[in-house]
């Protein structure tokens, strides 16, 4: 076998308060598919983000031909052969294919100004070779995102990357582009240059990898040929056996009358038909993986986001939700994905972020504008005892807490918002076990009070521990509603990754 | 329209999009130019005197002052920023011309008050990216501190430029029967199109306007980059400065005030986004000849003066609110597709 | 800020300081109050006619019509916008008082002026979350269209105010304060009040703080916005009644550069300009410290004209301070 051109060895990267790799190894070899998998928050991005010179390594050694290199930033990266392809691009919407691919390297004539017969003609020599027909001359921003894509992978290989990472490339792509995208990787494949892929669709990893990886909560678990394993075993490796294991009490009693109703909900790229009821006094989960449309479902049944078919019924009567406040004054509580972009106000304080919007219906026109000191304090002291929220002081800025006790300051809301639907999103993101524990058990509880909740969630074990039912979705569509004993990690992954290839089209 | 928040708006597919950002991109152009014929038919029909050559070229030479400073503000809402002290640039650059000519000869003048002007650009660029502060703010205050120094520098009086028939002749003199300003427009114009479009320079300038983020992982020299830009922007105000001064042939530390505004106006007129990324030099120019036109009319029909603040402001709210409306359009085809 | 709390043990109140720690703590937390004192005490020291009761008076006087306008514009910053329009309002707002102060009286007469006030707020507002243009160039486009309609309706010539009683809420004194300090601190108290105990207050710092998240959490954010703006038009137009009645005359342009000497004091005060952060207080203090700032120069004879440069670098030196304790402060949110 050929050197490897890249050897990552026992890298660590601390955060505070989060080991987020621990000794992880990795080699690369040219003309090799590498597919590195593992769950949220397994230490996949930290671990990108070191090989392309964003993050340095706590510990541990890059070595590249026998050298040990360092990545202060990007650019040292990309100056030792490597490309990163994010899921956001790098691209300047306004310039043009050809401008792209040569950004910061373009072909001047003598003049000093730009040779563009030159530079058009060498990124349609390099379009060419990636089988795509568009001008060099087309702005960036008229370009479909598979062609945004391609855009990327044409920058990298006209510097002649030796190593191209890719991140969750298939993500936006309908079924007809991730062949071609497949196809390209294999011609990338032969030219030598090695790819490390990185994906949850564990059927798009058995086509095109050659070897696979595996992290687990930052720590290598292992590296096999793709040949030598099965779709079962790498799940067993992602997921592990090693979780703390405790047992939440379901034990619902739902009523028999659906609180919300959704009815053929379809959202263009995103969802396609969706049907499920949910009852008071029961928790859904919401299961499917990136690109499955869960985030969107969620989203639309708070009104952030429109649905193009469909009906949304709550309590038996068609609801028309337009806008947050919509869904909030109908009963509808969302507790968002992103916690930092979507959910805290850093500014302000605990009792400010718990406490933002309470319903004042039964307050008098005048008494809404102005806040109720004391009644506030007692709320929050009330919430804070119960979700057990660790701040010193009511007053204390949001930002200086953990993010465990941001995130039960956050859930403080659904209790104060006096919702009786429940949407909650990601609810252990991020958070440490006990906390977790924590709020597994304040959803239960919030269950057996009455309310209808929905917990969508890439954890699968959290789903398995705390729902009563399971919708998986996956490419837009149902691919399993599990009760009872149904709902376990096995099926719910298996209906995961059911459908996951026929994507959008 | 939907919340803008949402990184997945649902969008209609990515054709038909495309067509309405390329209808845009046609309207951009087309547009000033229509409004501009509107007006000239319009006024030509209620009153033949603004036909006459005299008047013709006072508009254009207007038009001329204005579009040089436009072009440096073009520059810099390309890279994404904006310069709210050309006003004040141009009142010290054109006291410091009246008073070097005095001493010196035109073209040590002349490059002498580019230089300053320059120079001046290159500070509030090397503020703005050193201290990493909105580009208005800085300049904002360096908009006050300038207006002090040209006050301070002429102590409050005006400065007569006499016996520089030359220097005059920058304003009133014809090339091949073209007025000077204007061919100094166009050189402006060309040279600044070429930097801009022909550049690897000006394709950094849009690609920091466009995506700083991803200029910034190329490897983009963007410190550098928006120093330059800025000390472009003065240098096109500092020219702004000389031209007016050989017109006016009296200036004074009060010089320029709202030319900021004007300068933002035939900008954003001229199809430029506020949004950076690209700019369009020639729609700066067409927007120019557009606001001189504007207010030569209104002189001609006696509308007091103050109404063409009022409409300069209308029309600028005018501009934005057309570029908003694309900027939507674009972020929704963008993220439709994500 | 944040590095201070996160050392904080469970019961900060119980817990006894050492004097060096609130020293410290006081430092960090006031740095404008401070650096004003300081600078108060050694122009004192230095300059007799400084510490002269009518001049300190004076300065109280001058302080106040920035300050009473700095207070909208912190608000306007910490809810995420800017209003570059103020000079404009507080003119057209002067005109309209000026012009109507003969026929109905004074308090019709100030009633009517804050009123439109708030309608040019208002108006910004909408301009800003409706037609969705940049705060800082929509207010600037509006200012020259606010000027220019105070133009048309005054065709151009000074408004003089004659009325003696209502010029002396210019130049009076109560309690032996100048009356437009008085009116500064009512309106800071009263903001403070708006922003730190009522709804939309609190929608106002969420909103500057995240708009993301305010929208997620149902906050109503364009009309936060439009409130937010009126407000700002409100005090810029009480600054108009303070200014029209020291000046006994109105005319559109009275207040020029006006935009500069409020955000400066908001600046100075250690309103942040990314929004969410910033306090009426540090505000109050900017005001003053500039005007001190202006006062000396004046006092040391350096020219009129030295005070446009004096308020672009003290903008510029404020800026450039936040910037110095970004860069050196802890990474608490890395």
């Amino acid at each position: 076998m050929a050197e490897p051109i890249l050897i990552a060895k026992q890298i660590s990267k601390q955060f505070p308060g989060v080991l987020a790799l621990d000794n992880v190894d990795l080699e690369l070899f040219p003309g090799e598919v590498h597919a590195l998998v593992g769950e949220n928050g397994a230490g996949k991005s930290t671990l990108i983000k070191v090989l392309g010179g964003q993050y340095q390594p706590t510990s541990g050694t890059l070595v590249m031909k026998g050298e040990t290199v360092h990545f202060d930033n990007p650019m040292q990266s990309q100056a030792a052969g490597i490309s990163v392809i994010n899921q956001e691009f790098n691209l300047i919407p306004q310039l043009s294919i050809a401008e792209n691919i040569f950004l910061g390297r373009e072909i001047r004539r003598a003049t000093g100004l730009i040779d563009w017969k030159v530079m058009n003609a060498r990124a349609a020599s390099v379009l060419q070779e990636l089988g795509m027909s568009a001008s060099p001359r087309l702005r960036v921003e008229y370009l479909s995102v598979a062609d945004q894509q391609l855009v990327e992978v044409a920058k990298a290989l006209s510097q002649d990357f030796r190593i191209m990472i890719m991140d969750e490339p298939t993500a936006a792509l309908n079924s007809a582009e991730v062949e071609r995208l497949f196809s390209i990787i294999a011609s990338l494949r032969q030219r030598g240059v090695a790819v490390l892929y990185v994906s949850h669709r564990l059927s798009e990893i058995f086509r095109i990898a050659d070897r696979v990886t595996v992290l687990r909560d930052g720590r290598h678990v292992d590296t096999r040929p793709i040949k030598d394993t099965t779709e079962s075993d790498v799940i067993t490796m992602m997921l592990g056996r090693a979780l703390a294991d405790y047992t939440v009490e379901k034990g619902a009693s739902p009523d028999a009358k659906p609180a919300l109703s959704v009815r053929d909900v379809s959202i263009p790229k995103a969802l396609h038909g969706v049907s499920f009821d949910v009852h008071y006094g029961e928790v859904l989960g919401l299961a499917g993986l990136i690109g499955s449309g869960r985030s969107e479902l969620t989203r639309a049944l708070f009104g952030i986001q429109s649905i193009s078919a469909g009906a949304i019924e709550i309590d038996g009567s068609v609801v028309h939700l337009n806008n947050p406040m919509q869904a909030l004054r109908a009963g509808i509580f969302l507790l968002p994905e992103d916690r930092k972009i979507e959910g805290i106000f850093p500014d302000l304080s605990v009792l400010d972020n718990v406490l933002i919007k309470r319903p004042r219906e039964k307050d008098s026109a005048v008494a809404r504008q102005f806040l109720a000191g004391r009644a506030e304090r007692t709320q929050y002291q009330k919430i804070r005892d119960m979700l057990a929220i660790r701040a010193h002081t009511s007053a204390q800025l949001i930002s200086t807490l953990s993010g465990g006790n941001q995130q039960k300051a956050l859930l403080g809301r659904a209790l104060v918002s006096e919702a009786r639907i429940l949407l909650l999103n990601e609810p252990s993101r991020g958070v440490d076990v006990g906390t977790k524990v924590e709020i597994h058990e304040l959803i239960r509880h919030l269950a057996q009070e009455g309310c209808a909740v929905i917990v969508s969630s890439s954890d699968v074990p959290e789903l398995v521990k705390i729902s009563d039912r399971c919708l998986v979705l996956s490419g837009g569509q149902t691919t399993g509603l599990l009760e009872g004993t149904q709902v376990n990690e096995d099926n719910i992954l298996a209906c995961a990754v059911a459908h996951a290839k026929i994507g959008v089209s | 329209m939907q919340t803008p928040m949402n990184p997945t708006v649902s969008a209609p597919q990515g054709k038909p999009l495309a067509s309405v950002l390329r209808f845009f991109q046609v309207f951009e152009s087309v547009g000033v130019l229509a409004m501009l014929l509107i007006v000239v038919v319009a006024m030509s029909i209620i009153n033949p005197v603004y036909l006459n050559l005299n008047n013709v070229v006072n508009i254009v030479i207007t038009a001329s002052i204005i579009s040089v400073v436009g072009m440096g503000m073009t520059m810099a809402v390309a890279m994404g920023g904006l310069d709210l002290s050309v006003g004040s640039i141009q009142a010290l650059t054109a006291c410091v011309a009246a008073s070097l000519l005095d001493t010196t000869n035109i073209p040590l003048t002349i490059v002498g008050t580019l230089l300053l002007g320059m120079l001046i650009g290159m500070l509030n660029g090397a503020i703005i990216s050193r201290l990493r502060v909105p580009a208005f703010v800085a300049t904002l205050g360096m908009m006050s501190i300038l207006r002090g120094a040209a006050l301070l520098f002429t102590d409050g009086q005006s400065i007569l430029i006499m016996g520089h028939d030359d220097f005059a002749r920058l304003n009133t003199g014809r090339l091949l029967g073209i007025p000077v300003p204007f061919i100094i427009a166009l050189i402006t114009l060309a040279a600044f199109y070429i930097l801009l479009k022909h550049t690897p320079f000006g394709r950094h300038v849009c690609a920091i306007g466009g995506n700083e983020n991803a200029a910034l992982a190329t490897g983009l020299k963007i410190g550098r980059t928006r120093v330059l830009v800025f000390g472009l922007v003065g240098l096109s105000a500092a020219l702004s400065g000389i031209m007016l001064s050989a017109q006016l042939l009296i200036v004074d530390g009060t010089l320029g005030t709202g030319l900021e505004l004007q300068a933002i106006a035939v900008t954003v007129l001229g199809g430029t986004s506020l949004a950076g990324g690209s700019g369009n030099l020639p729609g700066t120019l067409l927007g120019s000849l557009l606001v001189a036109a504007i207010s030569s009319a209104m002189n001609i029909l006696r509308v007091p003066p103050f109404y063409q603040y009022l409409a300069l402001g209308l029309l600028l709210i005018l501009a934005l609110a057309l570029d908003a409306l694309r900027r939507t359009l674009v972020k929704r085809a963008m993220m439709g597709e994500a | 800020m944040s590095s201070t709390m996160t050392n904080v043990s469970e019961t900060p109140e119980a817990r006894p300081r050492s004097p060096l720690y609130w020293l410290r703590y006081s430092i960090t937390q006031y740095t404008i109050q401070w650096l004003l004192l300081i600078v108060v005490i050694i122009l004192s020291l230095a300059n007799t006619n400084f510490r002269q009761p009518a001049n300190l008076l004076s300065v109280l006087l001058q302080a106040s019509f920035a300050g009473i306008g700095a207070a909208g514009m912190t608000l306007i910053i910490i809810n995420g916008a800017f209003d570059l329009s103020v000079a404009g309002i507080l003119g057209l707002c002067g005109v309209v008082l000026g012009l109507v102060l003969p026929s109905i009286g004074i308090v019709p007469s100030i009633l009517l002026a804050l009123v439109v006030g708030v309608l040019l707020g208002v108006v910004n507002g909408l301009v800003v979350t409706k037609v969705r243009v940049p705060a800082f160039i929509a207010t600037l486009g509006m200012m020259y269209i606010y000027l220019a309609i105070g133009f048309i309706i005054t065709n151009g010539q000074v408004v003089p105010v004659t009325d003696a009683s209502f010029r002396s809420l210019g130049t009076g004194n109560l309690l032996g304060l100048p009356i437009p300090f008085l009116i500064m601190i009512v309106t800071y108290v009263v903001l403070y009040g708006v922003l730190n105990f009522t709804t939309y207050g609190r929608f106002i710092r969420a909103v500057g703080s995240n708009p993301t998240a305010s929208r997620v959490a149902g906050i109503p954010v364009d009309n936060v916005q439009i409130f937010a703006f009126a407000l700002v038009g409100l005090c810029t137009a009480l600054a108009g009644v303070a200014l029209t009645a020291y000046l006994s005359s109105a005319q559109p342009n009275m207040a020029t550069g006006y935009e500069l000497r409020v955000i400066a004091a908001a600046v100075v005060g250690g309103t942040s300009l990314k929004g969410g952060q910033g306090t009426l207080f540090g505000t109050f203090t900017g005001a003053l410290f500039f005007t001190v700032i202006n006062n000396a120069l004046n006092l040391f004879n350096v020219g009129a004209y030295w005070q446009y440069v004096a308020v672009g670098l003290i903008i510029i030196t404020a800026l450039g301070l936040e910037a110095l304790r970004h860069r050196f402060a802890p990474a608490s949110r890395g």
